[in-house]
């Protein structure tokens, strides 16, 4: 199993349901490849620490209506966790 | 002994390589849906000879083919730059896969091939008939944005044929779509996004973003279709073939004396195209915006249906910048 946060709106995969930026899942190889091949936007928990979110900006923008009126510091840390999205190679 | 929900469906649809020749869906290739038809269509030949009686003389099974439509809430990935989970449908309707700019953008453009996509689906419990279109083309696909109401797309066209899973033996290899049994529904399905509604976002018609909307709804005819017209083919269709392509809108607007919307009525007497772009939704990565150029406006047909008269102008066409620019509709996941 290797774990994966969450930087999209909202993702089902199978009967887990992720809403919230930075949500956490565990998924095991063959999950995990489906999912990012679905378009999950998942990221390989150390991809995610390296895009250096702080807890505060987790929590004031976890759901995308908060992120309206966003700055644009955030933003910029949010485009650059979407560009590693979509990588089934990370999958270990 | 069961009976199925209507609810307990789900679809899935992935881009074929080859017409006709079905691929391996998983869950990844799942979308969420309003509603799913699949329509596997036998014809009969009948008999004109005479018998002797007034009775009708019964027919031998002809041509083979498939419909299918598909509606659904537009759901944005989420992640700017990610493919929505309805591209298989989009890419065949565009003709072209849609163009990823990462963390940014993905563009559907019009391009003049044909793609085919086998759509999946199944309904629960797993005993009752399943489905698969194999060899599903895009004839329309339509875009609306209303009132108090979730952005939809629809889309709908024929296909080589319908495999299902109680005739499914009975088949041959052509109605089998290559395939050596009926495969199971796939599992962990996966889907993406929040739908997008309009009271977000913005209309520009002529460069012009104060006009009020009521309503607005684009169509693409891509005019594509599964021709019967060979002998000596079998019975299913051939390779699918398209006609002129038409992109469409219809626009409810308030009328108002301002330019903005004055100006769309000379316009229209006059025959100048103008550009419009529609776009739902707020936040990045959540957004659709379609483009529709050098549309041909026609006259307005006043409206007093609601409290404050409107215009509704029905049967916008887009053309394109040159013949061969093919830049008349574009829709940006953005």
């Amino acid at each position: 199993m290797q774990k994966f946060r969450f930087v999209g709106t909202s993702a089902e995969i199978g009967d887990r349901k992720l809403t919230r930026l930075g949500e956490e899942i565990a998924l095991s190889s063959d999950d995990a490849k489906n999912a990012i091949e679905g378009g999950a936007a998942l990221l390989p928990e150390d991809s995610f620490a390296q895009v250096g979110f702080t807890e505060q900006e987790i929590s004031l923008y976890a759901c995308p209506g908060q992120r309206i009126d966003a700055p644009e510091a955030f933003m910029a840390k949010l485009r650059s966790a979407w560009a590693l999205v979509g990588a089934p190679e990370e999958v270990k | 002994m069961a009976v199925s929900q209507s609810i307990l469906e789900r679809v899935f649809a992935k881009i074929e390589a080859n017409f006709g020749t079905a691929v391996t869906l998983a869950g990844a290739n799942c979308m969420r849906h309003t509603k799913c038809t699949l329509v596997a269509d036998q014809a009969y030949i009948p008999s004109s000879d005479k018998t002797g009686s007034i009775s009708a003389t019964r027919g031998k099974p002809g041509a083979r083919g498939g419909r299918w439509s598909l509606e659904w809430e537009a759901r944005p990935n989420g992640a700017a730059g990610t493919k929505a989970d309805c591209d298989p449908i989009l890419e065949a309707a565009f003709g072209a896969a849609g163009t990823v700019v990462a963390s940014t953008s993905v563009t559907y453009n019009l391009a003049s091939a044909i793609k085919s996509f086998t759509l999946g689906r199944y309904r629960q419990p797993a005993t009752v008939m399943q489905q698969i279109g194999i060899g599903c083309v895009v004839g329309e696909l339509g875009f609306t944005f209303e009132q108090q109401a979730n952005c939809k797309f629809s889309a709908s066209g024929t296909s080589l044929w319908v495999p299902d899973s109680v005739t499914f033996s009975s088949l041959d290899t052509t109605g089998k779509g290559g395939l050596g049994a009926f495969p199971a529904e796939p599992e962990t399905p996966v889907t993406n996004g929040d739908p997008v509604n309009g009271l977000t976002g913005a209309a520009t018609l002529d460069g012009n973003t104060t006009v009020q909307i009521r309503s607005a709804g684009v169509r693409l005819v891509t005019a594509v279709e599964i021709p019967h017209d060979r002998l000596f083919n079998g019975q299913y269709g051939s390779s699918p073939e398209r006609d002129i392509l038409g992109a469409f809108l219809d626009l409810t607007v308030v009328d108002e004396d301002i330019a903005a919307v004055t100006g769309l009525y000379s316009k229209a007497l006059a025959g100048t195209p103008i550009d419009i772009i529609l776009e739902a939704g707020a936040t990045a990565g959540a957004r659709i915006q379609w483009t529709l150029k050098n549309c041909l406006l026609p006259m307005p047909e006043l409206d007093d249906s609601a409290r404050k008269w409107a215009s509704n102008l029905r049967g916008i066409r887009a053309y394109p910048s040159s013949a061969t620019a093919l830049d008349e509709a574009s829709v940006k996941f953005y």
